[in-house]
């Protein structure tokens, strides 16, 4: 009995971790061990230099302007996104006529493929017949070079961005909302609490684990962006949009230097892996 | 008497107030209610009318509604994506995959929120940190894999990959809504003789059945739109998924817009359709386990 009830919880994680430790762990691993070696013109076969590719990622002033794009993009991106998604789920769970109607309708980018959105906002931001140089003909303004521009392609990438991130994030914000007891709010407001008074001290507070999550899961998902950059702008114009992902993209599958990329991946994941750890810390800590 | 009457006529001052300051906010409300919509439909509104309009019109009238509406773009796109055999592919995928997924994770999860044996910690840790890397990460090493394994271009290889990729998220989602169950329930059902894997699917399973749905959505919606894998994997037209579809209209018949939207269309109706009708549950199931770790 006690033999049989220590074994059974295994068996029932068996099947999952067997396939995650070969079809996940095991490929994953197996980048690092391309990232300490290099092909070899020679022979095409992998040649150990331990973290050579690594300090060569640190001295290349490309892989440096992709960093900076990326915190630059992360320190736009983010904020907005999670601001505006607080405020379509505080907006979403208010009890006025339509709601249902409106959930339904703000939730619809999230259903859409990225590769839909990418094509139907590359169509809104052409310079010569995109909606929204159309809007600024009709108000008399000049025409944007939105993807085209240096200092317009990243604003273009975070709008896009934004139009599918925001409602998903939403979503988890609406389901923590619904979330808080009715009364607590009932209570507040008896004691003479204002709207204002009533987010600050009950509301966000008790959000808290959700905006945590939500800031975290936006971080990784934004840090992790390709789609838009690989179809709209390869990077350009002049790297104002090679994000570290499109970077080891570029370097991997483009100029073929698979162990460069890996090592790239796996200064990428450290990263990563300190902002989970962030948040398991942070989250415990509350517990 | 008089003090009553202050109270009174203060009262109804405040509450005054209150409500012309409550009816300014309503309005303020619905207008940023109003904006946010705009902003999440014109887009998908764009891809309606275009692909209603002929390439002509829409040369003319990229934005607008269509003059005429030009039905016809959907059996030609339905013909050219041949969306008869990568929609089949594609239900095929996401029924195995959430399928799979459900009963795998499940497990796992149920061994994880209620046994914790020894070592579920570092478990923990590694669902956590695998959930945010992207299967492309290690695309190359899983290629080389693929084909040893000799799964390459097959139906279940593709499969395996998804739920593969989508199981430490769906493990860790699946977790927190057991965690907080009531163990009363479970302790009777093992009183009365049932085993572990009975009290799993007659007791944990049917509590837990919005956090399963909530899953199984967020799982199923990522394979219908997969894209990447699907081409690095599978080779053979035949098993290509709807994406696939809509990809060609983007490489090959690069100036038919028309053709395009209504591509889009056809990949976006059946999703919006299941995504609109469980909204509700899909909300509450959210709303139900929390994030929790």
């Amino acid at each position: 009995m006690s033999i049989h009830s220590k074994i059974v919880p295994y068996l029932f994680l068996l099947p999952a971790v067997l396939l995650l430790l070969i079809f996940n762990l095991w490929p994953t691993a197996a980048t690092l061990h391309q990232s300490l070696h290099a092909q070899s013109f020679i022979s095409n076969k992998l040649v150990f230099v331990g973290l050579e590719n690594f300090e060569r990622i640190l001295k290349d002033p490309i892989f440096w302007k992709s960093v900076q794009v990326t915190l630059i993009f992360s320190i736009l991106v983010n904020p907005i996104q999670i601001v505006l998604a607080l405020m379509l789920a505080l907006l979403a769970n208010q009890r006025v006529r339509g709601i249902a109607l409106f959930r339904s309708i703000y939730l619809l980018p999230v259903a859409v493929s990225i590769n839909v959105t990418t094509v139907v906002w590359g169509l809104m931001l052409d310079s010569d017949s995109g909606l929204i140089n159309g809007i600024l003909a009709t108000l008399s303004l000049p025409k944007q070079p939105f993807l085209t521009a240096p200092s317009h392609a990243l604003w273009s990438i975070i709008l896009l961005a934004t139009w599918k991130g925001v409602p998903l994030w939403a979503l988890f914000f609406l389901a923590g909302l619904q979330g808080i007891p009715e009364s607590v709010i009932e209570a507040a407001k008896i004691d003479g609490a204002n709207r204002r008074q009533i987010f600050r001290h009950i509301t966000l507070p008790l959000l808290r684990a959700v905006l945590l999550f939500v800031l975290v899961a936006d971080t990784v998902a934004n840090f992790l962006l390709i789609a838009p950059v690989y179809s709209l702008t390869q990077g350009g114009p002049q790297l104002s949009t090679n994000l570290i992902m499109f970077e080891t993209y570029r370097r991997g599958f483009v100029y073929n230097d698979l162990s460069t990329a890996a090592a790239m991946l796996w200064v990428m994941l450290i990263f990563v892996l300190l902002v989970v750890l962030f948040q398991a810390f942070v989250l415990r800590r509350r517990d | 008497m008089t003090a009553i009457g202050k109270v009174s006529l203060r009262d109804t001052v405040f509450q005054r107030g209150q409500s012309k300051e409550r009816s300014k906010l309503l309005v303020f409300n619905h207008a940023v209610l109003l904006l946010l919509t705009a902003f999440a439909v014109i887009p998908l509104a764009v891809l309606t009318f275009n692909s209603l309009k002929t390439e002509l019109e829409i040369g003319q009238n990229p934005l607008g509604p269509p003059k005429q509406i030009i039905i016809e773009n959907f059996a030609e796109a339905w013909d050219k994506g041949d969306f008869a055999t990568t929609m089949r592919n594609s239900v095929i995928y996401v029924v195995a995959t959430i399928t799979a997924e459900l009963i795998l994770g499940g497990l796992a999860a149920y061994a994880l929120a209620r046994k914790r044996p020894p070592g579920s910690d570092l478990l923990m840790l590694y669902f956590l940190v695998a959930s945010t890397i992207p299967v492309w990460m290690y695309i190359v090493p899983l290629f080389v894999q693929m084909r040893t394994m000799k799964m390459l271009g097959t139906f279940h290889g593709l499969i395996v990959i998804y739920i593969a990729g989508n199981a430490p998220l769906t493990i860790f989602l699946l977790r927190s809504y057991m965690i907080d169950l009531p163990r009363e329930l479970e302790d009777a059902a093992r009183v009365d003789g049932a085993n572990e894997f009975q009290v799993l699917t007659r007791i944990v399973l049917p509590l837990t059945k919005p956090g399963f749905l909530t899953v199984g959505l967020v799982v199923g919606l990522g394979v219908w739109n997969e894209y990447t894998l699907a081409l690095t994997f599978v080779h053979d037209p035949n098993r290509f998924p709807v994406t696939t579809s809509f990809a060609k209209f983007v490489d090959r018949f690069d100036t038919n817009w028309a053709l395009t939207s209504a591509g889009a269309i056809i990949i976006l109706f059946p999703v919006m359709v299941l995504f609109l009708a469980l909204q509700r549950q899909f909300i509450e199931g959210l709303a139900e386990g929390g994030i929790k770790t």
